[in-house]
């Protein structure tokens, strides 16, 4: 019967090929678990690259609404009108506001809506005509005093009162006020048309002459200052850890009987943190700014000791213990302990062990930072020296343990008791270099200090401090 | 599992109930071959842990050309074998020897369980389990092991003839078979 007998392939292949056994029912719940884990990392990466995203189109757009020349106009126009209004409310006996009341009355005979004495369009659409109008009246000569001149360095509000004696002087001379009168009501016909000209306002230049009368190009070089206070910064930095060593559960203690195993060591890795901060000029040597950056923390132990042991088996329970000075770490696979190798046990009788192979845990801790910082300018020339401190949020994204052994990762897990949020202090001394009128580039090196503990277990106090040379490229809005 | 096509397209979505009942009809067959491919089931109920992630997280790329449990098993295989590449197991053996092919009965084959052939093949030296495995019961050439396992396809014939002596030793040892008919074959 030699067909019928099989050769060791043939045996093999029959008996295991289909071979079916059904696998532990913790094996599913494992793989349950570490699919979430996956999910929500994926979560946490969209989450990331769609802030970075939103920042750079927020900067777009800010810069987009700084830069819009039109923007810019409406602001200016509606600065003067309201200025204008509230002087007549402040002023309503003098002299010199009759004459304004005068001119005011030629414009809001055709405008009711009060406050917008002057409508944006004709200002625009009429600026060849204003400008002349400011080239004749800087021309006259009660413009050319020292008044005048002084009251242009002071400001909008000051330029007002430039107005006002503007128009004072106008109303002691009827025949330009009559002159001013038929240019207005040109302006008012020409705006009824499409804006052909000029799109750049002019509603200042009259108000804002300086003694050389060169009014036109005074208004156009010269922006107005609130438009130049704020700024956009992209920031990177390489961070070093520097985490004052606090003992983890694992007592140090349970080293007393077992001398002939390496200790548990524990450091903190270098990292790189970045991100994108706002900044807005209070004053002009006060910076406020906020933003969001990520930053991490990296700790590697070597020599676990593992909690949790059953010192029957040399085997720690099923989700295995490390103990670092972060906290625990829960890790999802059982690992095999040394024989003999199990430690004193600690005060709450819990007992460690050593693994039978060299090995390292590596914890990542991943925040994402929400600073409020203050920076203050001690020297703001081209190369600019400031002060920065400031306050942070620190939210926690990111939380991963990783166990090797002899190179290989044999587990994955994650610290326990993380809190969702801690605070932290920085103190930074900036340098900047100012590479054109809008980019500065900057380096800061900063401390940082976690004001909390980022574990809230009662047993751990983490509190890691943290030195970054921060780079910085800033776009100021000016 | 009613229609294995929806199942499949649930899970690519992400559906739990989905991926539950594909691995509870999949898991035992998928854990048999990470059992062959394993010294022991430790090692075998990682390499199903890390087979079935990597299923799930690929499945959307399964085009429904072939049979899927073929397209897990390959998965479950390359998994194992990736384990295995990285634990960097060295046998460098590459002499080639004399197998004596022994031809069992059928009678004598009811006597022994897969259980315990499965104990075998676990004690064989990693990189023999590995060749015996693709070779004999997967079906791969030597060629398509030796790529797979980046050796020579000396050593993967090498590798198969030194694990089909030590199993055939095993099993006259353990199950106290006589030679029925004795070829002698060179690998």
């Amino acid at each position: 019967m030699l067909n019928e007998n099989k050769n060791i392939d043939q045996l093999f292949r029959e008996k295991l090929g289909d071979f079916e056994k059904t696998p532990p029912m913790y094996l599913w719940t494992n793989i349950q678990g570490k699919l979430n884990a996956r999910r929500y990392e994926r979560r946490i990466a969209i989450l990331k690259t769609l802030s970075v995203a939103a920042a750079i189109v927020l900067a777009f757009l800010a810069g987009w609404w700084m830069t819009n020349p039109t923007g810019k106009d409406t602001f200016q126009q509606n600065s003067v009108a309201e200025q204008r209004s509230v002087n007549r409310n402040v002023t309503p006996s003098a002299n010199v506001n009759t004459a304004t009341a005068e001119v005011l009355s030629v414009t809001s005979n055709q405008d009711t809506s009060g406050t917008a004495v002057i409508p944006p369009k004709v200002i625009r659409s009429s600026s060849t005509k204003l400008s002349s109008l400011a080239t004749f009246a800087a021309s006259t000569s009660f413009l050319n005093n020292e008044n005048s001149s002084t009251v242009q360095k002071a400001g909008d509000v000051e330029l007002f009162t430039s107005e006002k004696e503007f128009m004072d002087e106008l109303h002691q001379n009827s025949k330009i006020v009559k002159k001013l009168s038929d240019w207005i009501a040109d302006i008012r016909k020409d705006s009824i048309f499409p804006d052909k000209t000029d799109s750049k306002s002019v509603v200042i230049r009259p108000f804002s002459y300086s003694a050389s009368d060169k009014p036109v190009t005074f208004a156009q070089n010269n922006p107005v200052k609130n438009n130049g206070r704020w700024s956009i910064k992209a920031e990177f930095a390489p961070v070093f850890n520097n985490q004052a060593q606090s003992n983890g559960q694992g007592s140090s203690a349970m080293y007393t009987n077992s001398q002939s195993y390496k200790p548990q060591e524990s450091n903190t890795e270098n990292t790189f943190s970045g991100g994108m901060i706002a900044g807005y000029k209070v004053s002009k040597r006060l910076i406020i700014k906020s933003g969001f950056a990520y930053n991490n923390i990296r700790q590697t132990t070597r020599n676990v000791d593992f909690m949790g042991v059953n010192p029957l088996y040399n085997v720690a329970a099923n989700a295995t213990l490390a103990s670092t000075p972060a906290g625990q770490v829960n890790l999802d696979k059982m690992v095999n302990t040394r024989s003999g190798a199990i430690l004193n046990a600690d005060a709450s009788l819990n007992y460690a062990s050593k693994s039978l192979a060299e090995n390292v845990l590596k914890q990542d801790i991943g925040f994402i930072e929400i600073p409020l910082q203050a920076t203050y300018k001690l020297i703001d020339k081209k190369i600019a020296v400031g002060l920065t401190g400031g306050i942070s949020t620190n939210i926690l994204v990111g939380n991963k343990a990783i166990l090797s052994e002899n190179g290989e990762n044999i587990s994955t897990g994650e610290t326990s008791n993380m809190r969702n949020v801690v605070y932290s202090g920085s103190i930074g001394f900036e340098v900047g270099y100012e590479i054109t009128n809008r980019i500065t580039l900057t380096v800061e090196p900063r401390l940082k200090h976690f004001v909390n503990s980022i574990s809230s277990s009662k047993s751990v106090n983490y509190k890691p401090s943290q030195m970054a040379i921060v780079t910085g490229l800033t776009y100021s809005f000016n | 599992m009613t229609n294995l096509e929806e199942t499949i397209q649930k899970c690519a979505s992400g559906d739990r109930k989905a991926q539950t009942t594909l691995y509870n009809h999949f898991a035992p067959k998928m854990y048999g071959v990470c059992l062959r491919y394993s010294k022991d089931a430790t090692e075998a109920e990682d390499n199903l842990q890390d087979g079935f992630i990597r299923v799930f997280t690929k499945i959307d790329q399964f085009g429904f050309k072939g049979s899927f449990e073929g397209w897990m098993r390959r998965i479950m295989v390359n998994t194992s074998l990736e384990k295995f590449r990285k634990s960097n197991h060295l046998y460098p053996v590459e002499d080639m020897m004399v197998f004596e092919s022994i031809q069992y009965s059928e009678e004598t084959l009811s006597g022994i369980s897969a259980d315990d052939l499965m104990k075998i093949i676990q004690q064989l030296p990693p990189r023999y389990r590995m060749v015996f495995n693709l070779y004999a019961i997967e079906g791969y050439s030597h060629q398509e092991i030796a790529k797979l396992m980046k050796i020579t396809e000396g050593t993967s014939k090498s590798n198969l003839s030194r694990a089909r002596v030590i199993l055939q030793k095993k099993v006259i040892d353990d199950f106290g078979l006589e030679k029925n008919t004795v070829t002698t074959t060179l690998c």
